[in-house]
């Protein structure tokens, strides 16, 4: 019977070790965009919370 | 917890150091090239997303590669009643310049290989990737599996005994009957 070392050898064999070459720069940029979107969404999402407090410090000065 | 404006290079410098890790267990639990770097890279789209609410008391690599097996089963459900392994496998088996005897035995080994693998359920085969392949320790394997340390070592060792079995009736079997 094999031993567990011999087993794990032939498995590491059976396939590349390594992506294809474009799979990393294409990866990489892929994320760069997704966190740019990210933090654009989270300083609007911040404009927005800004907003809305001034409002409703403007609201309850007038109604007052 | 990671502030939000550095994301962007901070997603690229954790790309960069564990993309190889998340890789190679996707490759050796969906058997083939194409599925692992697409998995790979919607496995770091989901660390992306959730980085802002990580807790930076626990280790960066098993949080990932606790992402990585959650996508893996994932995709594994979607795909159980399609044959998981058909597509893509016989494409990677390299031609050489063997003669065509050897050539046959290689294949036919890393078929039965692969279909012993592919019998193993989802939690053993990901702990013979994780302990086996990837080399991480107990420990690293409980954490990313979410389980104890014991479950680990019997899962291991289970897989083990399953493989090693299968595949010395098989492929002793099978070439016995190639000649």
């Amino acid at each position: 019977m094999r031993s567990e070392q011999e087993l794990m050898d032939e498995l590491k064999e059976m396939y590349p070790q390594y992506p294809s070459k474009e799979f990393k720069s294409s990866t990489e940029k892929l994320l760069r965009m997704k966190a740019r979107d990210l933090e654009k969404k989270e300083k609007l999402s911040d404009l927005r919370q800004l907003f809305q407090a001034e409002f409703s410090y403007l609201f309850s000065f007038f109604v007052c | 917890m990671f502030d939000s404006p550095n994301l962007e290079s901070k997603i690229v410098e954790i790309y960069n150091l564990h993309y190889l890790d998340v890789y190679r267990f996707l490759i050796y639990f969906m058997g083939n090239q194409n599925d692992a770097e697409d998995l790979t890279q919607e496995v770091f789209i989901r660390v992306l997303k959730s980085l802002p609410k990580f807790n930076s008391n626990y280790p960066l690599k098993t949080w990932i590669l606790s992402i990585a097996k959650h996508v893996a089963i994932d995709h594994y459900r979607k795909r159980r009643f399609t044959a998981l392994f058909k597509e893509g496998f016989f494409k990677q088996l390299s031609s050489s310049d063997k003669k065509p005897d050897e050539e046959f035995e290689i294949t036919e080994t890393k078929r039965l290989i692969h279909e012993a693998i592919a019998t193993l359920k989802p939690d053993f085969r990901a702990v013979v990737i994780l302990r086996g392949i990837n080399e991480f320790s107990v420990s690293e394997t409980a954490a990313v599996l979410q389980c104890s340390m014991a479950k680990v070592k019997v899962d291991y060792h289970r897989a083990l005994k399953i493989l090693k079995k299968k595949l010395n009736i098989e492929i002793e079997g099978a070439l016995t009957n190639a000649k």
